[in-house]
């Protein structure tokens, strides 16, 4: 059978310009695909440009080549408004992702109201309804995130990813800033939310065992460039690239 | 349904605000200043200008209560005139420097790239003109209005105002917090006023606490000059200035417009370091971003020790307690722990973060500051005791017999002195090796630790060096001395997969080629059981479990530690479900 | 170093110069009042041939531009009010004076200011730092012309210890430089005091403890170096001031310093001898950034290198 996949990169480049010297090339020339409710694991480490990988397919910064949602071409400048519902980015560091001076709930409203002029009643449904299912409980809404734990606030910062009810996310290291207990709460929540909302994700991670753990195919970067892709048990089990082999050998 | 109400962070830096005495007292000394300014001049019988022949320079009395000036005019009530000059004078000014300094600032910072070279480079260039001059010259051409005062002084502030703030919004829209807003799609304006200046306005209130004294002592100096306020009008400066000629026979004419300018200026000091404090945002992220550790009630670990006592024994550490004072009781961060380190061995703690185990090793070496901590128990190492030895005592083993290595390498390096002399410093200053030979070793080693061409790169900064090279740095540091034993603190943390076995292999190498025995601590049981021979597994304090490294792994006896290693990912099916602690206490520990 | 050096004299000092010298012309020129406003009962004609002597019935570009010529050569001009006098003459006694005050004042608030902040630093939340902070509180709060006054009058008059007017003998200088000063080297130890704090909260400063260094060098010869740099950044504003700050002190112990020149010039509209004091003044000023960013860089090895792998 042929889907549409869901996220679509061709030849995707991003080059950073230098004062004096050759531009640095961040991404050369990647293309993925991720099927309709799958994660993709993108593995590497620090500089290899996946954060940067991340921020192009959300528009943040300008690059060349193409990224196709639901097999039609994302064009942020002309419909930035309705692209940012579909398409959610969840940060690492859940410290520094929320608004410290925001409660909990203003922080979730915030969203519906900017993008759908949500009634009040319906913003109140809605937020009770999705902080349930991220685990949180009713009495967490009018706190601010200094009051919560590291795994509570990722929580919350998944809440905000999800409000809009994207088709798309991606996972930006969700987990690397967390203990270890902590980890397998949020990868277990992730996963059941995936099932639940029938999300597509993304997910950037330099641990080689949450991938693992969490998507169905792996893509290893290096360098800016794609260095292997393909399911995990084949990559991570029988590694074709040299590089993949070394990232292997390091990981426990 | 009720709704928990939370504490914003402004409500708890005022909370703060007002724990804090001084603050406090620079608060009601001020409202009672600017209250006394407002109304005296109301209810006092004199006014500013009246002159009273017959009551030149009178002392205080009961009728003139701070005495007269050399016209006979009162001076409590010509001091509470120039009071409401000295502070109208400063709020206008502050305002005009908020305003435009926080639009300039603002813009400047969230534009960044050209908009921000260009703006910054005006005010750099407008910033080295010398202002108070030009106030000087403006104020002694033109007529001496109060308004063009207040525009002038205004005009100098906003500069540093603009700069703070810039330098603030900047920073900001680095956080995550604002690139998350522009993920969710909101506009620059909505980014701007909701979620970025909210943000900067403690800096701001900070800064305007600095800024209304400044411009008072800058008021009262013109004026002193004979450049602010006008006769009849008087202000701070000007009699300060009248009082000052006639110091010797009528001190209380500058005593009092001099006291009444000390007492604002130091309530506004007091308010402002209290502010300072209570709206740091490091100090916030110390004192409450971080839930405080659950107090646990947790069974003292097993006192005894389990490891072989044998004559090799290196390092035996008995019940030991480690407490810190907290603001409700007491924080028992290290309860009864004890073990026994053989020479060679490796040992590795393992513990998530709070769990004590860092602090285990910091009270061992002494840099756990005692008070306001308090430590107890006994850790022996070759004879001597640790705990409680003095502070010269420890430092003689601290770097010689003893070395560490640390978490961040890219913080750990000073970023002041070159390599080769970080390198080399613990030789110099354990066994007096001179410079020259010093560094020579310090080369040899930081070649052993895999840096090439030493000799050329033991020259450069810390900052030339990436993360790992860095690590190796630290190595090199600490193994300079042949330690007995090397304590490294989650030495690999902050490192990429790759450099982080690299990183462990050099230790591994080091530890063989030198025998050195290795205190290992880190959250990841993965890695620790892939250096130790033998591992300790701790949780709120205590140590709940230790052993050989197999046993540990493969047939944990405590629950926390079967915990650790299911939630792993690593020793999971992929896809599977992961255990996580709460199920844990659920089923009672078994699985 | 090289590089900072240019780029701070290219891209700053001299644009700063540039602006100084155009903004306090276009003032002098543009206020109501002429310098020959003071001499008595002048004919009209007798202004237009003044006026035509120095060149200012000319546009006041041209003024400013004939002025910035003469600059160049290091011509000051002539004095317009005191007939006869170069505008060099008047500053020559003046300028060295008030300059010799204020970089006293400078290297007392340094050698006062930094030994108290450290000290204060190393003895954190103790009396050592309470005491000194105390003191520096309250020399946060007392300006120097309240502080001269009362100096003057408990160790000049009372006690008789050192002379309270003049500038001949190296005594007079005690009480003119700390009544001066005092405010800076109290700021200097506040700023001191948190940069120490911050530098002995770092990482590094835990890397070296653990070497087994003494508290002493840990302090001296770790944790200076960064611990300084907000004084060091604090050294041109604080020049600024105290140049300034100088002129109140030099009318309380009667001072023949700038402050009078400045005061007096601007007022009656001597519009070169104006322009020649804030010129020279503009340019100790900006030596003084200057040298302070020069300190900053060679301190920090960060923008030392920053700037010269540029």
């Amino acid at each position: 059978m042929t889907m549409t996949p869901t996220l679509e990169v061709q030849d995707l480049r991003v080059t950073f310009p230098v004062k004096h010297g050759e531009p640095v090339k961040a991404v050369d020339g990647v293309s993925l695909t991720i099927p309709p409710n799958e994660t993709l694991g993108l593995v590497g480490e620090s500089g290899c440009g996946k954060t940067t990988l991340s921020r192009a397919i959300l528009g943040l910064i300008s690059f060349e080549g193409e990224v196709f949602l639901d097999g039609t071409p994302l064009d942020w400048k002309q419909d930035e408004k309705r692209l940012r519902k579909q398409v959610q980015l969840i940060f690492q560091d859940p410290f520094a992702s929320l608004n410290p001076r925001m409660t909990v709930d203003q922080c979730l409203q915030e969203p519906l109201w900017v993008h759908e002029r949500c009634p009040r009643e319906e913003r109140v449904i809605r937020v009770n309804q999705l902080l349930d299912q991220v685990g949180l409980t009713q009495a967490a809404k009018g706190k601010y995130p200094h009051e919560f734990s590291g795994g509570q606030r990722q929580r919350v910062a998944i809440a905000r990813a999800l409000i809009l009810e994207p088709e798309f996310v991606i996972a930006d290291e969700p987990v690397s800033a967390l203990d270890v207990s902590i980890q397998a709460q949020i990868l277990n929540l992730l996963q059941d939310l995936r099932e639940q909302m029938g999300l597509t994700m993304l997910f950037i991670s330099h641990d080689l065992a949450v991938v693992r753990h969490v998507a169905g195919c792996v893509a290893v970067m290096n360098k800016g460039q794609i260095v292997e892709q393909g399911p995990c048990a084949k990559v991570l089990e029988t590694p074709e690239h040299p590089y993949t082999q070394t990232l292997l050998d390091a990981a426990f | 349904m009720i709704l928990e109400k939370g504490t914003s962070l402004g409500r708890d830096a005022w909370r703060r605000l007002l724990h804090n005495k001084a603050a406090t007292a620079g608060l009601i000394l001020l409202m009672a200043m600017i209250l006394i300014c407002v109304i005296g001049p109301w209810i006092s019988p004199y006014t500013q200008e009246e002159m009273n022949w017959d009551a030149i320079n009178a002392p205080p009395s009961v009728k003139h209560w701070m005495g007269t000036d050399a016209t006979g005019r009162d001076l409590l009530t010509r001091t509470m005139h120039g009071g409401r000059i000295s502070f109208s004078v400063a709020l206008a000014a502050t305002m005009v420097s908020l305003l435009i300094g926080v639009a300039y600032g603002g813009i400047s910072g969230y534009r960044g790239g050209k908009t921000d070279a260009v703006m910054m480079r005006v005010v750099d260039v407008l910033y080295g003109l010398p202002f108070t001059l030009l106030v000087i010259l403006l104020v002694s051409i033109f007529e001496k209005s109060l308004m063009l005062l207040f525009i002038a002084i205004g005009a100098v502030e906003w500069l540093t105002m603009a700069r703070i703030v810039r330098g603030e919004v900047l920073g900001l829209c680095r956080q995550e917090f604002v690139e998350a807003c522009r993920v969710l799609g909101y506009s620059n304006l909505r980014i701007l006023f909701r979620h970025i200046i909210p943000n900067v306005l403690g800096t701001i209130i900070i800064y305007i606490t600095l800024t209304i004294p400044s411009i008072m002592l800058l008021e009262a100096f013109l004026s002193f000059l004979g450049l602010g306020v006008q006769a009849p009008m008087a202000s701070w400066g000007s009699l300060i200035k009248e009082g000052a000629f006639a110091m010797e026979d009528m001190p209380w004419q500058m005593i009092v417009p001099g006291s009444a300018l000390f007492f604002t200026l130091l309530a506004l000091n007091f308010l402002g370091d209290g502010l300072r404090d209570a709206l740091d945002p490091r100090r916030i992220s110390h004192a409450s971003t971080t839930p405080p550790p659950e107090h646990s009630d947790s069974e003292p670990g097993p006192a005894a020790v389990a490891g072989s006592e044998e004559t090799g024994s290196l390092l035996t550490v008995r019940n030991l307690n480690v407490t810190f004072p907290q603001r409700q009781g007491i924080l028992r961060a290290v309860q009864n722990v004890g073990f026994v380190l053989n020479q060679g061995e490796a040992l590795g703690i393992v513990g998530e973060s709070g769990s004590g185990k860092s602090v285990t090793v910091s009270s061992l070496m002494g840099l756990v500051p005692s008070p306001p901590a308090t430590i107890s128990g006994s850790a022996v190492f070759r004879e001597s005791e640790l705990i409680g030895a003095s502070a010269s005592d420890l430092r003689k083993i601290r770097g010689d017999k003893i070395s560490m290595i640390f978490q961040d390498p890219m913080t750990s390096l000073n970023p002041h002195q070159r390599v080769v002399d970080q390198v080399a410093e613990p030789l110099r200053i354990h066994r007096g090796v001179g410079k020259a030979a010093a560094r020579k070793r310090a080369v040899e080693v930081l070649e052993e630790v895999g840096i090439r061409d030493a000799a050329k790169r033991a020259m450069s900064w810390p900052h030339e060096f990436s993360g790992g090279m860095r690590q190796r740095v630290m190595i090199a540091m600490a193994m300079i001395t042949e330690p007995d034993l090397l304590i490294a603190d989650e030495p690999t943390t902050a490192l990429d997969v790759t450099v982080q076995r690299q990183i462990l292999e050099l230790i591994a190498r080091m530890r063989k080629d030198h025998g050195t025995a290795v205190l290992f601590i880190s959250h990841d049981l993965a890695v620790v059981s892939a250096v130790c021979d033998r591992i300790a597994v701790m949780k709120d304090g205590v140590m709940v479990e230790q052993g050989t490294a197999e046993d540990v792994m493969e047939r944990p006896q405590h629950a926390y530690t079967h915990a650790l290693l299911n939630c792993h990912p690593g020793l999971h099916e992929p896809g599977s479900r992961l255990m996580t602690l709460d199920q844990m206490a659920e089923t009672g520990g078994r699985l | 170093m090289l590089r900072t050096l240019f780029h701070r004299l290219f891209l700053q000092a001299l644009p700063t110069l540039f602006v100084l010298s155009a903004l306090s012309f276009l003032l002098v020129r543009l206020a109501p009042g002429s310098p020959f406003a003071s001499e008595k009962e002048q004919s009209q004609q007798t202004l237009d041939t003044l006026n035509a002597t120095y060149g200012l019935d000319q546009p006041i570009p041209v003024q400013y531009l004939r002025y910035m010529g003469g600059l160049v050569r290091g011509d000051l001009g002539p004095s317009l009010v005191k007939p006869g006098r170069t505008v060099f003459e008047l500053i020559q006694t003046a300028l060295p004076v008030s300059i010799q005050l204020g970089f006293l004042a400078l290297i007392f608030a340094i050698s006062v200011g930094i030994p108290m902040g450290v000290f204060a630093a190393v003895n954190h939340n103790r009396w050592g730092d309470y005491l000194c902070m105390g003191l520096a509180l309250i020399g946060v709060c007392i300006p120097g012309f309240v502080l001269g006054p009362l100096l003057s009058l408990q160790f000049g008059l009372n006690w008789g210890w050192f002379p309270v007017i003049g500038w001949e003998e190296p005594i007079d200088r005690v009480l003119p430089t700390i009544s001066l000063g005092s405010i800076y080297a109290a700021y200097i130890a506040r700023l001191a005091r948190g940069g120490m704090l911050e530098e002995l909260g770092k990482d590094y400063i835990r890397t070296a403890r653990s070497k087994g260094l003494s508290e002493w060098k840990v302090v001296w010869k770790h944790a200076l170096r960064g611990g300084i740099q907000p004084v060091i950044t604090f050294l041109g504003p604080a020049a600024a001031g105290l140049l300034t700050g100088a002129f109140v002190v030099e009318s309380i112990f009667e001072i023949p310093g700038m402050g009078e020149v400045i005061v007096g010039a601007a007022t009656e509209r001597d519009l070169f001898l104006v322009m020649g004091s804030v010129m020279l003044f503009g340019s100790v000023l900006i030596l003084f950034n200057t040298i302070a960013d020069l300190l900053l860089a060679w301190l920090n090895p960060r923008i030392r290198l920053h700037k010269e792998s540029k």
